[in-house]
């Protein structure tokens, strides 16, 4: 038998001048906080605030710098509060959507309790959680509960949409409902399931600032009202500043898992409709 | 992999199976003797995929029974391989590895169903592509590695459905060569749904018409053309013939106009 068909597949062979497109493809990403950076300090020149209400992004970095010790301190915390309280979303949020999706009856009596918890503003909660629980465990446990649900969300969606004739034709070939479940379904779900961790990692740092917000003794947030209150303005951007890192951070991190664990989706992550 | 066995018979009998107030089977009955090759047409939604799933144990019948080799056999799924219309390849896996599950799942080592499989994608004209990714490849290449993987299962026992519907009709054409080969060095029980009469008429020794819901078998036309049949032969005068045939059942059983 010869091949009749071939196609063009190799995913590599782009046009050369790729290299030079990806920089001016780039460019924005850089260009965008400098011209923010430049009109911030062209405020400060003009209207001429006081430090305490308006720091030159000048001042910011200063304080980055010679701060850098205590901030960095703070920005631990909070890194550990946000990657306890992720882990513990993912490892309870997937076990959920597992639930959710085997049986019907765990469907109908937690799912909709589920979306009511997260009607209720989170903000109006965190205090309470701060009173119940400890310094760093009731960070932990807000960033926790903001940060499951997408998990929740996004692990029964992608649960649900294995086609049923992968599962079905490897069933036929001999495949048990473990072995279906573990080769199938859950490599079926996993594109939706890491749109959820990447929210779940970014909510993860806001739901653990926002407890730090309402009562902690260290960690980012609490040194940004910290340094606010007492008129240290350009402290509390520096920590802010800090805090878009780790957030930053931490989606990056899930994107680059997934990147590891899904090479396939790399050459179809180009809608079709811009794909050359 | 294991010692070839003879292709046992399949035998539906009586069977019955209602799906969300729809009587989807109602009293069907249908045999396939050991190695033979059998093709099931008729109108669109008469139940013919519920038939297969109901044939590869992937359901269970509300009356009626399924036998192999003229025993009931509740555990026969796995037994009989099911391949759809749609290749059913896992996209986060490379030709290969997508091809290699059936080996595995048949009990081989993973080197030797490794060794396996690129044998069989070369055989189908996919040397070079194993480790390609399945979107990466056209839907008649897609659907000779379903066809590769479903080769390489082992089972004595294929229930196709309606594999080559979502081909173009050179591609189609093709595949079709490609699976009579297939077919005739293993000789598996087979049973195919399709459509095309043309298709059935080039590949089944015996062609068996479905009415409409609830489906029942309506109509047999043997066809006792000589193998190997070629695209050649469909300009035949015998290969008109039994395509009349066949056109004359549906209509008497009311499928077409």
């Amino acid at each position: 038998m010869t091949t009749t068909e071939r196609l063009p597949v190799t995913a590599g062979a782009r046009p050369a001048a790729r290299p030079r497109v990806d920089v001016l493809r780039r460019l924005p990403l850089l260009l965008l906080p400098l011209v923010g950076l430049a009109a911030w300090q062209l405020v400060v020149w003009i209207a001429t605030p006081s430090e305490w209400l308006l720091p030159s992004p000048g001042a910011v970095a200063e304080v980055l710098w010679t701060d850098r010790e205590r901030l960095w301190f703070h920005a631990q915390a909070t890194i550990a509060e946000a990657a306890v309280g992720f882990a513990l979303a993912v490892t309870i949020g997937v076990a959920l959507a597992v639930a959710i999706v085997a049986s019907p009856a765990v469907e109908r009596t937690v799912y909709p309790w589920l979306v009511a918890s997260q009607a209720i503003p989170i903000l109006a909660v965190a205090p309470l959680v701060a009173i119940w629980l400890n310094y760093g465990t009731a960070q932990v446990m807000v960033a926790f509960v903001i940060a499951f649900f997408p998990v929740v969300v996004t692990g029964v969606d992608g649960l649900r949409g294995v086609d049923p004739a992968q599962a079905r034709a490897v069933r036929t070939l001999g495949a048990g409902k473990v072995w279906t479940f573990w080769h199938v379904t859950w490599p079926a779900a996993l594109p939706s399931l890491f749109s959820g961790l990447r929210m779940a990692a970014v909510f993860a740092v806001t739901g653990a600032v926002v407890a730090e917000y309402v009562g902690a003794d260290r960690g980012l947030g609490y040194l940004s009202e910290f340094s606010t209150a007492q008129f240290q303005t350009a402290r509390s951007f520096a920590a802010i500043a800090l805090l878009a890192a780790v957030g930053m951070a931490f989606f990056g991190a899930v994107s680059l898992a997934e990147r590891l664990v899904l090479p396939h989706r790399r050459h179809s992550s180009r809608p079709t409709w811009r794909r050359r | 992999m294991s010692e070839r066995s003879p292709a046992p018979s399949i035998e539906a009998r009586d069977l019955a199976l209602t799906l969300g107030g729809t009587h989807v089977l109602d009293g069907l009955g249908l045999r396939i003797e050991p190695g033979e090759f059998v093709a099931l047409i008729g109108p669109s939604g008469c139940g013919k995929s519920t038939l297969l799933s109901l044939l590869a144990g992937l359901l269970e019948p509300d009356a009626g029974g399924v036998l192999i080799d003229g025993l009931p056999s509740p555990d026969r799924l796995g037994r009989l391989t099911l391949m759809p219309q749609s290749d059913a390849l896992m996209p986060w896996r490379t030709v290969l590895e997508n091809v290699l599950v059936a080996p595995l799942l048949a009990g081989a080592g993973r080197d030797a169903a490794a060794e396996l499989s690129r044998r069989a994608l070369a055989r189908f004209g996919l040397g070079g592509f194993e480790d390609h990714y399945p979107h990466a490849l056209s839907g008649g290449m897609r659907q000779r590695a379903a066809l590769a993987r479903t080769l390489l299962g082992g089972a004595r026992m294929w229930l196709l459905d309606e594999p080559f519907g979502a081909l173009d009709a050179l591609t189609r054409a093709d595949l079709r060569a490609v699976l009579a080969e297939a077919w005739s060095q293993e000789r598996p029980t087979t049973l195919l749904v399709t459509h095309d009469l043309d298709e059935a008429v080039l590949l089944a020794d015996r062609i068996l018409v479905c009415g409409p819901r609830p489906a029942r078998v309506v109509g047999e036309i043997a066809v006792p053309l000589a193998r190997p049949r070629g695209l050649d032969d469909m300009v035949r005068p015998e290969h008109a013939e039994l395509r009349a045939e066949v056109l004359a059942v549906l209509r008497s059983a009311g499928a077409l106009a």
